[in-house]
């Protein structure tokens, strides 16, 4: 049995280190892929312009995600987006629903390969936009409009397991210098356009961290399940607090079958 | 094949893990009666917009109050101190609501209790005959064969607008409109805004707004333009605008937008100055308060709040009674209106 298993897995990669090694030379480890994933999502979120509380609320979300290799660079592009209604973790306040999207953009160079591990270094263009509307617990049930926008940039990480049945990745993005445009106080028909400002990491600080896993289904079809987070802090006049994450599942197909 | 799937077990259950957590991104809240206070105090030191204006001293305010506050021996005291202690800034828009029981605490002036001579039953029984169909907002009729009537008590609600075409297509044969806001305490700014732009045909800006957005007292935006935009069939001919004191807010917004436009004649007395836009505001136990976050200006940029917006033709005796006269009650004993007795003998001079 045991022999078997060993003569079974020794053709497999026989069969596959070619193509390991083709593929490990160029920037994204493997042809351009495209994914598609659905999951589900927890926003924590403190803005102290809304209310003096933290809220929480889970619901589902969308994600769609891909990879070029550009000559030495692996462009990722990542967006996704979802509705949610929060209600407060503590004191007695509103609630609120949550409309919001978060896209990046990374352009990442590996700089250790191995047969089977890839470790890549970049800069990442991130993005988070958030519509909140708050109902209040005044007689009239009143609801307003609140606004948060953060465009970061900074570095950026990946590390890369391949065999050629599973793919395990792992990224990091810091936004390093930000432009935000965070309501001050309610959105009205008076300042529907953004008020921007620059941002330093002394007072707005942002990550995202990531994981992914995909099991190849075929020679270009992969299952997937990735978990990603996404956190800021802005500590203006009124301070921020958020918190993103979410668990996708889904499916990702790489082009030309030229996997790993 | 085991070993990837231990591997997609652990990952999906650290996912499901994480994604169930409660993360604290702020201290937990404190509801004592020195956080409420503190809270309140600097929400309102953040928000509020006519801190300059109207030459508000908040650091003293809340050095007396704050002892007040903290020595409250229950709740209801603590709310009412609370609530009082907003009233200082003399501001209408501005209240205090100490739980959904509770009552709501807001500022009033003097002359908002006063006497005042306009009474709807003399109006309607004297003045106005009911040969055209009113709508649920408007009281709609005739002053004489010519002269269209339409009182507007509130600008409560919204989507009502088009109530004003209704109003207009059955005064379609009015050679002049006389448009009656007196008591009206406003409402939603949208919707009057909607409503004047039933009196003009060309676009315009009737006003302009500084918005509070910092946390210096003297933090507002600049003037951004208040714009009328014609709605529905325009009436252009002569209208006459009759306001007192007792308008407030949103109707004031509608004076606004009239009161530059050509055919509109504004008669009555001064509106009551207040223009504040507020917003609710939440502290930590459910008490909620209301704070005005902008500045209204005049388009030559005079502030509305506090000094109100002038009629062209001011009426003797429709101001509030302040001190009873002999001559003050001479009308109200008459049960005459002395604004529209004015607005006849208006309308009375022949069409321009």
């Amino acid at each position: 049995m045991f022999q078997k298993f060993i003569v079974r897995r020794a053709l497999i990669l026989c069969v596959a280190s070619p193509a390991l090694a083709r593929a490990q030379n160029v920037a994204c480890g493997r042809g351009n892929s495209v994914a598609a994933s659905a999951g589900i999502n927890q926003s924590d979120r403190a803005d102290a312009s809304i209310a003096p509380g933290q809220f929480q609320g889970r619901g589902p979300v969308a994600t769609l995600s891909g990879e070029i290799n550009v000559h030495r660079v692996c462009a990722t592009a990542f967006v996704t987006g979802g509705a949610r209604s929060l209600t407060p973790v503590a004191g007695t306040f509103g609630h609120e629903r949550l409309l919001d999207g978060y896209a990046d953009i990374e352009g990442l160079v590996p700089v250790l390969t191995t047969s089977r591990t890839m470790l890549s270094l970049g800069v990442a263009a991130q993005t988070s936009l958030a519509g909140t509307t708050h109902t209040f617990t005044d007689p009239a049930h009143t609801t307003s409009t609140f606004r948060l926008g953060v465009l970061s940039l900074g570095p950026a990480v990946r590390a890369t397991y391949a065999t050629p049945q599973l793919r395990l990745s792992g990224g990091l993005a810091i936004g390093a210098a930000s432009l935000v445009d965070h309501s001050y106080g309610a959105v009205w028909a008076h300042n529907l356009s953004p008020s921007l400002r620059f941002a330093w990491p002394n007072t707005l600080r942002s990550a995202s961290a990531s994981i992914d896993l995909e099991h190849a289904i075929t020679r270009s079809l992969s299952a997937r399940i990735g978990y990603r987070a996404y956190g800021m802090r802005f500590d203006d006049a009124r301070s921020v607090r958020t918190l993103s994450q979410s668990l996708n599942l889904g499916f990702s197909l790489t082009r030309g079958g030229e996997r790993r | 094949m085991n070993s990837m799937r231990r591997i997609t077990i652990a990952l999906a259950s650290i996912g499901v893990m994480a994604a169930c957590t409660d993360p604290t991104l702020v201290a937990p809240l404190d509801t004592s009666r020195a956080a409420l206070f503190d809270e309140l105090w600097h929400e309102t030191d953040l928000t509020y917009s006519m801190f300059e204006l109207k030459h508000v001293n908040w650091d003293s305010i809340g050095a007396v109050y704050r002892p007040r506050a903290l020595a409250a021996p229950n709740d209801a005291v603590l709310g009412s101190v609370l609530g009082q202690m907003l009233t200082e800034l003399h501001d209408r828009h501005v209240s205090f609501t100490a739980g959904s029981s509770a009552a709501t605490i807001s500022y009033h002036a003097p002359e908002d209790f006063a006497p005042i001579d306009f009474d709807t039953n003399i109006i309607d029984k004297q003045y106005v005959s009911q040969t055209a169909p009113s709508t649920p907002h408007l009281r709609v009729g005739w002053l004489t064969p010519s002269v269209g009537y339409i009182r507007i008590a509130s600008f409560a609600g919204g989507g009502w607008d088009g109530e004003m075409d209704a109003a207009l297509q059955s005064l379609e044969k009015a050679d002049r409109l006389v448009i009656d806001i007196r008591g009206n305490f406003g409402g939603n700014y949208e919707l009057a805004v909607a409503v004047a732009g039933r009196f003009t045909s060309a676009p315009r800006t009737f006003g302009y707004a500084r918005l509070r957005n910092g946390p210096s007292h003297d933090d507002l935006t600049d003037y951004i333009a208040e714009t009328l935009t014609p709605q529905g069939r325009p009436f252009t001919g002569p209208v006459y605008l009759l306001t007192n004191r007792r308008v407030y807010s949103a109707a004031e917004d509608f004076t606004l937008a009239l009161r530059g436009l050509p055919n509109v004649t504004v008669v009555g007395d001064t509106t009551g100055g207040s223009s504040g836009k507020p917003i609710v505001r939440e502290l930590a136990n459910g008490w909620t308060y209301e704070l005005s976050t902008w500045i209204q200006y005049t388009p030559d940029r005079r502030a509305v709040e506090d000094a109100g917006l002038p009629p062209a033709v001011v009426v003797p005796g429709s101001q509030p009674k302040l001190t009873t006269t002999a001559s003050n009650t001479a009308s109200s004993s008459a049960k005459r209106d002395v604004v529209l007795d004015r607005v006849l003998q208006l309308t009375a001079a022949p069409l321009p």
